[in-house]
């Protein structure tokens, strides 16, 4: 056997040098795993980025989520996940913009004051494309309309703040049933995200405010909407876009535009309706509308669906008025549910517009008398379909549009600057 | 002496080896089938495959350019389309054309929709066309730079 006499001094040393190799390895490990998960943060961010390009909210969500877990300290990563509606972002915000560079400030700060903008705070000036839009959210979430900025060239504002100042200023637009706006918000919108959760909506809007887009093409961007969506969109969208306006109402009572059957589409809806469960209240509607168009056989058939007072009720109606039962709106005073009322005024550049019918969807069969400051208002400046009616006026505002029925006076009301 | 001189040319070949991979290989891996037959680009019938320049910076992005772009990481589901509009333009439709910055777009058929816009091109997106426009950005919005494979080189 041979003895291998090693010196103390060379036994230490290669000692230290084994610990220093496992320090390194363990270092180089921690290094490691340290660039797995930055290399995992940048592909989670980049799936999530991707997501929301196409549309696939929940998936951009998770994956935000993911890259935010990963990637703690990155703007990038983090402020996807963060939803900036809702006020404790800030805090998470601010946190966030004590943790980053100077470089990346940038972009948390234009967060913190859409979140401002967005939760009705003060907001501070921010430069740029994005500050201008930072500036119409504020203002659209204060209820103002606002017009769309337009950035100077080269000039390029963040997708999200872009996104969001598009769809505050159609909630806005849309509420104050300010055609011009909501047109210009839709489009913008539509134009930069045509896979949004609303896109179908979006484009039935903006091509039923187009004057200059025929029947045929307005029938065709409602058909990939459910059918009650299409309904209640058309029914509002008559208001805003008067020179579609019968065209909308066919489409409405889910027609194609200029060939409607009413009765055809009632009969059909109402055979829908008594193989399902429909309410009480609807078959109320329907028994009443059926009525309406003299159809009382289809009414009866309606009653076969109902049970106990409201079948004694509808029964009684149906013997009671054989014939058209809009004739008996205001012959029927006791009965509330017949008797027409006005929806809310919508006053835009020379016209008012409102739809006229009681709370089952029937129409007075008298038109009512309508009168601008006490003047009577003639055929030519009337323009009617279905419960819409739209007077068309050059009258400076404030003016009165009071209206009547047999010289019942159905409303009377201010129109105001 | 020589010894010393051998290792260290050995040492400078290995360099300049590795250089050379870690700039040219990327190049090799980095393709793109794309279609030769624009009337039918979809259709992916008659394709070729092109080098990606994976490495242009957004900023080097110009109008007129040919990109790749995938949203998703199936190879199958790579597109192939034109920049239209880089960050800060503006883009609208009108009366059927795209316009960008107020001038038509090179390219782009007549679009059958209403008239949309303008937006801005948000930052690190392009606004890009292809010819029938079923999976670009008049179907997808501006795509993010996320997206974007990389510029192809040569067009066919």
């Amino acid at each position: 056997m041979i003895e291998v006499n090693i010196p103390i001094s060379d036994r230490m040393l290669g000692i230290v040098l084994m610990i220093v190799a496992a320090v390194l390895v363990v270092v180089a490990l921690l290094i490691g795993y340290a660039a797995v998960e930055r290399w995992s943060g940048v592909n989670a961010t980049r799936s999530a980025l991707r997501a929301q390009a196409q549309g696939n909210g929940s998936r951009a969500r998770s994956e935000a989520s993911r890259a935010a877990a990963l990637l703690p300290d990155e703007p990038a990563a983090l402020l996807p996940s963060i939803d900036l509606e809702s006020p404790s972002a800030a805090a998470k915000l601010l946190n966030l913009r004590n943790r980053v560079s100077d470089r990346q400030r940038a972009i948390v700060d234009v967060a913190l004051q859409l979140n401002h903008a967005l939760t009705m705070q003060p907001i501070e000036d921010v430069a740029g494309a994005n500050g201008q839009l930072i500036a119409s959210v504020a203002a659209s979430s204060k209820g103002q309309l606002a017009s769309l900025p337009v950035a100077e060239h080269g000039d390029a504002p963040y997708r999200t703040v872009l996104e969001c100042a598009y769809a505050k200023l159609l909630q806005v637009a849309w509420s104050a049933r300010d055609a011009g706006r909501v047109r210009t918000a839709a489009g913008a919108l539509q134009l930069l995200s045509p896979k949004h959760p609303q896109a179908s909506e979006l484009m039935f809007v903006i091509t039923a405010l187009d004057p200059d887009i025929g029947d045929k093409e307005l029938n065709d961007s409602a058909q990939p909407l459910p059918p009650e969506r299409r309904a209640i969109l058309a029914k509002l969208l008559a208001e805003l876009a008067p020179a579609h306006a019968a065209a909308l109402a066919d489409i409405a009572m889910g027609a194609t535009p200029g060939k409607a059957d009413p009765k055809a589409a009632l009969a059909a809806t109402i055979d829908r309706a008594i193989k399902g469960a429909p309410t009480a209240s609807a078959l109320d509607a329907l028994c009443f509308q059926a009525l309406d168009q003299d159809q009382p056989e289809l009414a009866r058939k309606v009653v076969t669906k109902m049970e106990g007072a409201q079948r004694d009720r509808a029964l009684g109606f149906i013997n009671d008025f054989p014939g058209t039962l809009g004739d008996a709106f205001l012959a029927a005073a006791g009965e509330q549910a017949l008797l027409p009322r006005p929806s809310r005024l919508r006053a835009g550049d020379g016209f008012v517009a409102f739809h006229l019918s009681n709370e089952h969807g029937l129409l007075p069969k008298l038109f009512p008398e309508i009168t601008l400051n006490d003047q009577p208002v003639g055929a030519a400046q009337l323009r009617h379909w279905g419960s819409l009616i739209v007077v068309l006026t050059d009258l400076p505002r404030p003016y009165t549009i009071t209206v009547r029925v047999n010289d019942h006076v159905l409303f009377s009301q201010g129109i105001a600057r | 002496m020589i010894g010393l001189i051998k290792t260290v040319l050995g040492y400078g070949l290995l360099l300049i080896a590795l250089w050379a991979g870690v700039t040219y290989l990327p190049r090799f891996l980095n393709t793109a089938v794309v279609p030769t037959n624009y009337d039918d680009v979809e259709g992916l019938k008659d394709t070729e495959s092109y080098w990606l320049d994976a490495q242009v910076s957004p900023a080097a992005y110009a109008a007129g350019d040919a990109l790749a772009f995938n949203f998703g990481t199936d190879k199958e589901q790579t597109r192939f389309a034109w920049v239209a509009a880089t960050p800060g333009q503006q883009v609208a439709i009108v009366n059927g054309k795209l316009i960008v910055d107020g001038q038509p777009a090179g390219k782009g058929t007549k679009l059958p929709r209403p008239n949309q816009g303008p937006i801005i091109v948000p930052e690190h997106h392009l606004y890009v066309v292809s010819d029938n426009h079923r999976f670009d950005s008049l179907s997808a919005g501006p795509i993010p730079m996320a997206a974007v494979l990389g510029r192809i080189g040569a067009l066919p």
